[in-house]
């Protein structure tokens, strides 16, 4: 067997395999990939996508996520775990996580992983599935969106740059660990909403569209005089847009990564639960 | 006219004349604060003036041949009353935030306000004209109602615009760290204090352009005390603001520095430091061509990434920029980070 790092020039040695949603992340700064392969015919055994989160922060833990797993057998996922390991001990990673959702295909390797000093555990999963649909029957007033929110392709390409340069000053990413380096064009430019005053942008609403069509919820964060107000007229502006732009089955993700999103999930959709889902962790060495 | 009504108005109109004609002479390039400020000096003044003339002129006629003159007066008076609450409002918001959109937003919902109460007071002074009601009443008697309804209806705007104004103190309070620019409280003081002095004396709202006036002159007083810290060329903080932030720098215990020396031929630096900075940091021009910004510390990668960005804004416009950086020691007084900074960015630069 051999183990093959995954990087932006090798990517598509996993492009028969993974999903499109998975396979468009691999070329992002945080994102890397691990493979088995057959020694005699390169066929690939197995494979773990992650993320590293936190990396590039001072002030806090670097983690790194199992996004994506492929292939079944201790013997494959042993190699590839110890691969894994190496990559985010490089990296100083002290805690591992994951969720997968629960079913039959998952079990493998949530077993596996159990094994190897995982703490696992059945629960809802942290992803709120809507559809535009559901966008459409949300209670919004008539009136015109007011002159501060505008879509981010109103934006000059410095308005966001220094919009976003200002949001990570504040410690604010979303679920986009790379937002300093990723371009405007990636989220959705006329639904993606940002707040202007005096010219500068001063908070934003990114949702990105995945290669299989999901609009997922990327950042949702203000820091304008009157935040939490703008914050709402943020939401009500990208909600019309979505409405108006994407037919009613289109699916919309709300990762609930923190207090504060599952509150707001909480009050806009009552009573909207995630799938089962199995979460884990694992506490890693400390590099020396 | 009452002795009452005519001191303070007197009081208020002299009040205001020094602090206006004050803030004129020391200041030749007004910013916007000052011209802001100016603004509502001359409206505050004009403000008393009609309501001294109004009183004076009003107590000289026969109350009974003036019915229609007296609520045009009151009228005019009540609508300049409610514009200089309007640019009171503008003015305490502009001084709090900066910010001109913030302005924008804010002005429609009191204008409504306002016109809501225009419309009330033009209507009762059209009752009070018309009404066979009133008309049946003797002349006193309807005057006192009408003083009651809008004179009570203007009382509790002027309360809800103090509690307004108090919430975005506070809020301010709260969102701005290190030393304040206005300690707006203590113009708002003397108001409050006349709102509740007038209401416990019978007056409604009487002692009002005296405390106006007062909240100016005290206004005025610490933006001139301001001036100090004002770097009135760039609008950034000067030099002696390190001073105040070492003095009071509990948000800046930990703090980052930058140090920007910049061959800026074309002077394009302000310009771009303004629209680049973010929101959480403060600029210190230390000379002409040398800056010093303050704020939380960055992780190093969102650090370089902003540094990149003023660079090369700045070479876009001609400049050429050096650049250091690090994090404050403990107990180091600002100016002395400044300098460790600049010392360590010229002996970096020696061949």
């Amino acid at each position: 067997m051999k183990i093959v790092e995954i990087d932006q020039v090798n990517m598509d040695m996993l492009s028969d395999l993974a999903p499109g949603d998975v396979m468009e992340n691999l070329s992002r700064t945080w994102y890397h990939g691990v493979v088995v392969q057959d020694d005699s015919d390169e066929r690939i055994l197995a494979a773990f996508v992650f993320e590293f989160k936190n990396a590039d922060r001072d002030d806090m833990t670097t983690e790194a996520e199992i996004i994506w797993t492929y292939g079944y057998g201790t013997e494959v996922y042993k190699p590839l775990l110890e691969e894994y390991c190496e990559q985010i001990s490089a990296q100083k990673a002290v805690r591992s996580y994951f969720e997968f959702p629960d079913d039959e295909e998952h079990e493998g390797i949530c077993s596996f992983l159990l094994e190897e000093g995982f703490k696992t555990s059945k629960s809802e999963s942290r992803d709120v599935y809507v559809t535009v649909e559901d966008l459409s029957e949300m209670k919004l007033s008539k009136k015109e969106p007011p002159f501060y929110i505008k879509p981010i392709s109103e934006l000059t390409t410095r308005q966001y740059r220094n919009g976003i340069v200002d949001c990570l000053f504040q410690g604010r990413r979303g679920l986009v660990e790379d937002l300093a380096w990723i371009s405007a064009d990636w989220f959705e430019p006329d639904v993606s909403s940002c707040i202007v005053m005096d010219e500068k942008a001063k908070g934003f609403l990114l949702v990105h569209k995945t290669e299989s069509g999901v609009l997922v919820v990327e950042l949702l964060f203000a820091f304008s005089i009157d935040a939490t107000k703008d914050l709402v007229e943020l939401i009500k502006f990208a909600v019309r847009a979505a409405v108006e732009k994407y037919p009613p089955e289109t699916k919309v993700l709300l990762r609930r990564h923190n207090d504060l999103v599952r509150a707001l999930v909480e009050k806009l959709f009552p009573g909207r639960t995630g799938e089962k889902a199995i979460q884990g962790e694992r506490e890693e060495r400390r590099p020396a | 006219m009452s002795n009452f009504t005519g001191i303070i108005n007197i009081g208020a109109i002299l009040i205001i004349a020094v602090a206006f004609f004050w803030n004129r002479a020391e200041t030749h390039e007004q910013n916007d604060d000052e011209k802001m400020f100016g603004r509502i000096c001359i409206m505050a003044i004009v403000s008393a003036l009609v309501r001294l003339a109004s009183d004076t002129f009003l107590t000289g006629i026969p109350v009974d041949g003036s019915r229609l003159l007296r609520v045009v007066v009151y009228f005019v008076d009540d609508m300049i009353q409610l514009a200089i609450l309007l640019q009171w409002i503008l003015l305490v918001d502009f001084m709090l935030h900066h910010s001109r959109d913030h302005l924008k937003k804010e002005t429609p919902p009191i204008v409504r306000i306002m016109l809501i109460i225009a419309a009330f007071d033009a209507v009762v002074s059209v009752v009070v004209l018309y009404s066979g009601f009133f008309t049946n009443l003797n002349t006193e008697l309807a005057e006192f109602i009408r003083t009651l309804f809008f004179r009570h209806a203007f009382g509790v705007v002027e309360l809800i615009i103090l509690i307004w104004a108090f919430r975005k103190l506070a809020e301010y309070n709260t969102r701005v760290k290190g030393p304040s620019d206005y300690r707006g409280l203590f113009f708002i003081i003397p108001i409050v204090l006349a709102v509740v002095i007038s209401m416990i004396i019978g007056r409604t709202m009487d002692l009002i352009p005296l405390a106006i006036g007062i909240g100016l002159l005290l206004l005025f007083l610490a933006m001139r005390k301001n001036r100090r810290f004002l770097d009135r060329e760039s609008g950034f903080h000067s030099r002696a603001y390190l001073k105040l932030l070492t003095r009071d720098d509990k948000n800046y215990e930990r703090a980052m520095g930058i140090l920007i020396k910049a061959d800026d031929p074309e002077g394009a630096l302000p310009a771009i430091l303004k629209e680049d900075q973010p929101e959480e940091m403060k600029i210190v021009r230390l000379n002409k061509n040398k800056y010093f910004l303050i704020g939380e510390p960055q992780p190093e990668s969102i650090l370089k990434l902003f540094l990149q960005n003023i660079t090369d804004d700045a070479k876009e416009k001609g400049a050429e920029l050096s650049v250091n950086y690090d994090i404050r020691r403990d107990n180091e007084s600002f100016d002395n980070f400044a300098e460790r900074l600049e010392s360590s960015l010229s002996a970096a630069s020696q061949p």
